[in-house]
């Protein structure tokens, strides 16, 4: 007995120095002054930026378009933000708070990053708000919705190159007010934070367009896989039309049932952009033509910078980008405008330079600006139609531009 | 394990209580030493391996003393977090209050819960503790006006004592080890004590203590909610050092991976339950990000592994059974 007792022992030994080796790895003291300063890198530097995106769990797909954008415009600039080197620490997100939370620490504490870039999930990026505040490094947020993230609540430190729920929601709200759908929209959408703040823009500035609500349903979030119950429930409401936001696995199953059961025909369906973006729509398959989407990207808009943008992406990566791409992409795009004028790397004079970098306009997504630290970007009528058995988000109308509602 | 017993080990019983307590103290001046050497990101992962183990250790009162597997224990650390988060948001932030909100609210969910529980065993225990953790997962989800539903309760203040707030990784860190060593102290005393004993008759024969004179239902009661007070108290330590509740700090996930931590550990054995905890932390929060994605399929493995290698968990490796 003695012998395998030994190895076992020998075998913790191992998991446990194993273990402690990250935590070892970085020295130095968590007492005393209120965090590092780092040193201002001056004209020709390094800037460091952490990359969180989620890299496994159910948003890993979101996350590896959101890295290609990054890499694409890395790649195509040369590696650098000006004057700057840019050096990149990519680590995973994962998919709750509690793998983003500590993620984020990292890239600050222990990486000692210039700049944070990414985040998928809100809760994720509302929770690192006071680390941020602490430290005084800037976040460029490349997807996440929420929107206390910027608006009345903003902190100076958090930027954002992506949209906020209701700024989708409220282009698509109005532009069923104007045409010929105010009699009645019944809405859906999950039962949590995100739908409810997509529901609740939808609904200010569809009625204050004229509209009436004909009914709405919240179906809990996560755990619903039969929406029969509810499709009954807009087939009785005398609805004109459906006005829903789902996403990921959701949002197939609905738009699937929804073609199932017959109502594609007589009661149109209309959503927030998320629910016919990126990998779900091949999965939607024939169930989403027709469906209608407002969003502010779609790989099929036509102009010059976006053209460039696909064939590039399309040549690197072997498909075709998704918004999550362009978001990143242009998260590049701003840190390298704001650096020709930032004065340091920390970030009150990252969040000033940025500040001031006026129009964007040479995004794929056409030119757009930050108002309170949110993109004012235009809002695009998309409909999802077969290319040549491929099935695309086309351009309907341009909404023009919308800032974050309220 | 045979009765060959390791040299390393020391023959008697009070000299190996002596070396357990020389242990106990090195451990503590460590963890106690250990912001005046670390840097903040390794504090902060040492001060989240504290909370997860104040919470396998509650969960191991019931898991290994009490023979009572649950899959819901993450419901009372959630509540315990969620009602210290809104305490030193709306009311105050001052040391001891969220910590006795927390423990207070996490000993009155598992009051409020617990007696339904309490007349079951077995798998019977695991789905009753796994539909109660779905409910209280389901009210912070949709109760936003209190918890901020999915987007989480956030901007908490740090913690203050005597008006000052803990103001960087370290001091947190103190705050957390202290009183994660007296949640620890509070639950070893219990398993120590005669109550503990008859805990233990419980997991090993319940119907021969009912035969006792046992009343095995209020123990099985009382036991469960002190471990969801002691769940509670660390979800008001998970709040002062992460800042931020979300409802992924009441689910499934966290309650099932503190139940492979305890198992890790070993069952019973109330440090082998603080080694399983740290080792699913340190995994998960310090390397995860850096496996380009493949953290969850890491700690897959080494949960395999350990399982695998150790059947009796950490606590096996000395032989001791209890």
């Amino acid at each position: 007995m003695e012998h395998p007792a030994l190895t076992r022992r020998r075998l913790l030994a191992l998991f446990g120095a194993a273990a402690t080796l990250p935590v070892l790895s970085a020295c130095g003291s968590s007492v005393g002054g209120g965090g590092s300063a780092p040193a201002a890198g001056g004209g020709g530097g390094t800037i460091k930026v952490g990359l969180v995106v989620p890299q496994s769990g159910v948003y890993a797909s979101l996350g590896e378009d959101m890295t290609r954008g990054w890499e694409l415009w890395l790649e195509s600039n040369g590696g650098r933000f000006g004057d700057y080197t840019v050096e990149t620490v990519a680590v995973d997100e994962g998919e709750t708070p509690q793998t983003g939370v500590p993620a984020v620490q990292r890239v600050i504490q222990q990486d000692d990053v210039d700049v944070v870039v990414g985040l998928v999930n809100s809760a994720t990026a509302l929770g690192v708000k006071d680390l941020l505040t602490e430290s005084r490094k800037l976040l460029v947020v490349t997807n996440a919705g929420a929107e206390g993230l910027t608006g009345a609540a903003a902190t100076p430190y958090i930027w954002r190159t992506s949209f906020t729920n209701g700024q989708v929601a409220a282009a698509m709200g109005t532009h069923l007010a104007e045409t010929g759908f105010a009699e009645g929209v019944f809405l859906i959408a999950p039962d949590y934070a995100a739908g409810t703040e997509v529901i609740e823009n939808f609904r200010a500035a569809y009625t204050a367009g004229g509209g009436t609500i004909a009914g709405e349903a919240k179906p809990p979030f996560g755990t619903t896989s039969d929406y029969q119950p509810f499709l009954s429930t807009i087939q009785a409401s005398g609805a004109r039309a459906t006005f829903c936001f789902f996403s990921g696995a959701e949002a197939i199953t609905f738009v699937q049932q929804y073609a199932q059961f017959g109502l594609a025909q007589s009661i149109p369906l209309y959503g927030s952009g998320f629910l016919t973006e990126g990998s779900v729509l091949p999965q939607q398959g024939q169930a989403a033509l027709g469906v209608q989407t407002t969003l502010h990207y779609t790989d099929q808009l036509d102009n010059p910078a976006n053209t460039a943008f696909v064939e590039a992406y399309t040549a690197a990566y072997g498909e075709s980008p998704s918004t999550f791409s362009v978001q990143t992409w242009d998260a590049a795009n701003v840190l390298n405008r704001a650096l020709a004028t930032a004065t340091a790397l920390d970030g009150d004079s990252l969040a000033a330079a940025l500040g001031g970098i006026g129009a964007v306009d040479d995004s794929p997504r056409g030119t757009w600006e930050f108002d309170g630290q949110t993109p004012r970007q235009n809002m695009y009528l998309r409909s999802v139609q077969d290319a040549n058995g491929t099935l695309v988000n086309a351009v309907v109308e341009d909404l023009g531009p919308q800032s974050q509602p309220g | 394990m045979t009765a060959v017993e390791p040299s390393v080990v020391p023959a008697t019983p009070a000299a190996r209580r002596g070396y357990g307590r020389w242990v106990a103290i090195a451990v503590l001046v460590v963890l106690a030493a250990a912001p005046l050497f670390l840097a903040p990101f390794a504090t902060s992962t040492l001060s989240r391996v504290l909370v997860f183990a104040l919470f396998a250790v509650s969960l191991d009162l019931l898991v290994g003393v009490t023979g009572l597997p649950s899959l819901g224990h993450a419901a009372y650390f959630g509540s315990g977090a969620y009602a210290a988060g809104w305490t030193s948001i709306h009311v105050t932030a001052e040391a001891p209050v969220p910590l006795l909100v927390g423990a207070g609210v996490g000993a009155l969910a598992a009051a409020s819960t617990g007696w339904i529980t309490a007349r079951s065993a077995g798998v019977f225990f695991l789905m009753l503790t796994l539909a109660i953790g779905e409910l209280v997962g389901q009210v912070a989800n949709t109760w936003e006006s209190v918890t901020g539903g999915a987007n989480g309760l956030t901007g908490v203040p740090a913690v203050r004592i005597a008006g000052q707030p803990l103001a960087n990784a370290g001091f947190t860190h103190w705050y957390v080890l202290l009183v994660a060593a007296l949640g620890f102290a509070l639950v070893w005393t219990v398993a120590r004590s005669p109550f503990g004993d008859a805990l233990r008759g419980i997991r090993d024969n319940e119907p021969r203590m009912r035969a006792l004179g046992y009343s095995t239902s209020l123990y099985k009661y009382a036991v469960f909610v002190l471990a969801g007070g002691v769940a509670g108290m660390a979800g008001s330590l998970l709040v002062a050092q992460q800042r931020l509740v979300s409802t992924a700090d009441v689910g499934f996930l966290i309650s099932s991976l503190m139940l492979l931590a305890v198992v890790i550990g070993g069952a019973g054995s109330l440090w082998g339950a603080c080694l399983g905890a740290a080792l699913v932390v340190v995994v998960r929060d310090a390397l995860g990000p850096t496996l380009d994605g493949h953290g969850p399929l890491v700690l897959g493995i080494v949960f395999v592994a350990v399982v695998y290698l150790l059947p009796r968990g950490a606590a096996g490796l000395l032989g001791r059974t209890r």
